[in-house]
């Protein structure tokens, strides 16, 4: 597609959108703010949407580190955080015992229970923040997870100052306001690397609803 | 001062606990029976002719509608529980005299004490938990006691000689023998043994005999055996046949929280567990444990977390009873810390919690802890909140974490001078490109679960890291660092 029509079609959907806020405010409130999280990196956009759903998607060392970023967080601001395992893979001797008391750790046995589950503490919204991690998920099941599913989600978190992010192995989320792409060094060398130096390294691309769409190759 | 606090008809008021809403009433003789005998009648049941120690037939011959119950511990220890919280009301010495029966000392009570008012206070506060008492108040604690058994509902001694002159002498409960004695000498109440010569009648009374008169004399202080254990705030309810639906449990629940929260509220403390078993037919109990987030005493919030366990639950047996018990603490000992956020809705988030618990499990839900072993993959679950309070830190995390496999992988691993060189596992073989180990663990050692591992880090050349693990000659694939 040519750039000027990308530039006119972006014209046309920047109008369609002041035309629904001005319509329906409550349903287009602006965002509730940003979480700054500590990881330079995660936060060269201001932070963590707050009310908003963020997908972060890429390897899953990356997930990973986004994790340890939001417990450490937790740790800093004293909230606790829920985890939603839709594989039941957290390692918990991999992580400090701090970072353990901060997280409500959800089990499941696959991503159906998973969205269940998210669903009712998302409807709660008595943790600040939660992260679904769907990323050693088969594909195929994630697949399946109907379109509708985010889109609720999206409604719910909108009307909260709530975080969600879901960890995936692609991009997955329809309609996600903030899509990030995370990869993490794995070189040899740094297999034993002090965690919070990964974290400095990791390298995050970060998409705003409205920018151009993107792909990661499975 | 002395306030002996005592349940008439325990056992059978234990067993007509939670009963008040059954079809046969209030107005039905009912009997306690123990040995194939009855031990304990209510008043009706005596008005028909029913009396202690005649056999069940024989009470059924009186009264066909008559309703029989047999011991039930676990009910008579959660009386007693609500006895020992009364009195610990009154006084924090109190002696737990005896099955259904208390006595509190009274002597450090405030002057100008009113202790009509007193025990009016106590047997409206049981009546109103459907408990009938009587309350005995007097200057040592046998006289209490004595006062008790025949006061409706309470008695205050203020002249101990003429109150113990006018009891008959088998208030005292003397021995057989004695009885006999008494019965010959054509004594027949306290006031006429108190008029026989007290050093001749304890000579050929014996021991007893010296018993008794420094019972009766009003001037015995016998110490108290003071409750030390903090009382349990618990109750219990066996069906008399199997249910097979909620609503009869969810009723008896509301109930025992109402009367156990009320309890808590009485002595300044909240909930912070709740403890529920059930019974069920095959003798088998469903046990479920609930950690009350942010603790508290109210009714709702605690029955909210009941109900949505029990909306879900599937049972294998029908239930025959309910157990409730109530964990108390300080309400300040387990608020969050200063600089915690606190949770904006914490019985919301109790119920969650309880949501979450009945759609994945029990163990599905918590805060995980590392078990003091270096088993790999070993952990186990806490409720949120406890132990939030500890700030010990661990040393910095090194490396990406890794992802275990719940279970394993099996996987057939090419090994080349001592180390992995392709693993092929989920039908792909990959080369290893960049490898990290051996490292060898094991334990237990010195017991039967001895386990050794030789775990390995392994880069593949698509990029993948993985742990890998040999156990004797069987490789498994034991999680993922980064998988892309």
């Amino acid at each position: 597609m040519p750039a000027a029509a990308i530039d006119e079609k972006r014209g046309q959907l920047a109008a369609l959108r002041q035309l629904v806020a001005e319509k329906f405010p409550v349903v287009a409130s602006p965002p509730a703010g940003r979480w700054r999280t500590g990881c330079e990196a995660l936060d060269r956009r201001g932070g963590l949407a707050r009310g908003a759903l963020t997908e972060v998607c890429g390897s899953s060392g990356g997930g990973q580190l986004v994790l340890a970023a939001v417990l450490e967080m937790a740790v800093r601001e004293g909230f606790f955080l829920g985890l939603i395992d839709a594989a039941d893979a957290l390692e918990p001797a991999d992580w400090p015992e701090e970072h353990l008391r901060r997280l409500l750790w959800v089990r499941c046995g696959g991503s159906l229970p998973a969205l269940k589950a998210t669903d009712i503490l998302v409807r709660d919204g008595n943790l600040p923040v939660l992260l679904l991690d769907l990323q050693i998920v088969p594909l195929a099941e994630l697949r399946r997870i109907p379109a509708s599913t985010w889109h609720r989600f999206h409604r719910v978190l909108e009307h909260s100052d709530g975080v969600l992010l879901v960890l995936t192995p692609q991009p997955l989320v329809e309609a996600v306001p903030c899509r990030m792409a995370v990869e993490a060094e794995t070189a040899r060398a740094r297999w034993t690397a002090p965690r919070k130096q990964l974290l400095e390294n990791l390298q995050v691309r970060i998409f705003e609803r409205g920018e151009t769409a993107f792909h990661i190759s499975a | 001062m002395f306030a002996c606090l005592l349940l008439p008809n325990f056992r059978l008021q234990a067993a007509l606990r939670w009963r008040e809403a059954e079809a046969w009433g209030k107005n039905a003789s009912v009997a306690m029976v123990e040995g194939g005998l009855l031990v304990e009648v209510n008043a009706r049941a005596c008005e028909r002719g029913i009396a202690l120690g005649m056999t069940s037939p024989q009470a059924m011959a009186r009264d066909g509608g008559i309703r029989i119950f047999s011991s039930d511990p676990v009910q008579e220890d959660s009386l007693n529980d609500v006895l020992v919280d009364q009195g610990l009301g009154l006084s924090s010495e109190l002696e737990r005299t005896a099955a259904g029966v208390v006595t509190a000392d009274l002597r450090r009570a405030a002057r100008g004490m009113c202790w009509q008012q007193m025990a009016d206070g106590v047997v409206e506060g049981l009546r109103r938990q459907a408990l009938e008492v009587q309350v005995g108040v007097a200057g040592t604690p046998d006289l209490a006691h004595l006062a008790a058994e025949r006061a409706r509902p309470s008695a205050i001694v203020y002249q101990a000689s003429a109150f113990v002159a006018a009891l008959p002498l088998e208030a005292l409960h003397p021995s057989g023998p004695l009885q006999m004695i008494f019965q010959d000498w054509g004594l027949r109440t306290v006031g006429d043994l108190l008029r026989l010569p007290r050093g001749e009648t304890i000579q050929r009374l014996g021991a007893e005999g010296e018993e008794l008169f420094s019972r009766i004399s009003g001037r015995h202080h016998r110490p108290l055996r003071l409750v030390r254990t903090a009382p349990e705030y618990r109750a219990a309810f066996r069906f008399e046949y199997e249910v097979a639906t909620t609503e009869p449990v969810l009723f008896l629940l509301r109930r025992f929280l109402e009367e156990l929260t009320g309890r808590l509220r009485a002595v300044h403390q909240v909930a912070r567990e709740m403890e529920l078993r059930i019974p069920l037919d095959d003798e088998t109990v469903h046990e479920r444990d609930f950690v009350i987030p942010v603790p508290t005493s109210e009714v709702e919030g605690l029955f909210r977390i009941l109900f949505i366990h029990l909306e879900s639950l599937r049972l294998q047996q029908c239930p025959v009873g309910v157990q409730l018990k109530l964990v108390a603490s300080d309400p300040a000992r387990d608020q969050l810390r200063l600089f915690e956020r606190a949770l904006r809705d914490p019985h919301q988030f109790g119920e969650t919690l309880a949501r979450l618990k009945a759609l994945l499990g029990n163990e599905q839900v918590g805060v995980p802890v590392c078990r003091d072993t270096h088993e790999p993959g070993q952990f186990e679950m806490r409720a949120i909140f406890a132990g939030a309070s500890d700030d010990r830190l661990s040393p910095p995390a090194q490396g990406l974490p890794l992802r275990r496999y719940r279970p394993a992988e099996r996987s057939r691993v090419d090994v080349e001078d001592g180390r992995p060189m392709v693993v092929s596992f989920r039908s792909t073989a990959e080369r290893v490109c960049q490898w990290a180990g051996p490292f060898r663990l094991s334990g237990q050692w010195w017991e039967t679960s001895s386990w050794a591992v030789e775990e390995w880090d392994v880069g593949m050349e698509n990029g993948g890291l993985y742990r890998l693990a040999r156990r004797g000659r069987d490789w498994t694939v034991e999680g993922c660092y980064d998988v892309r």
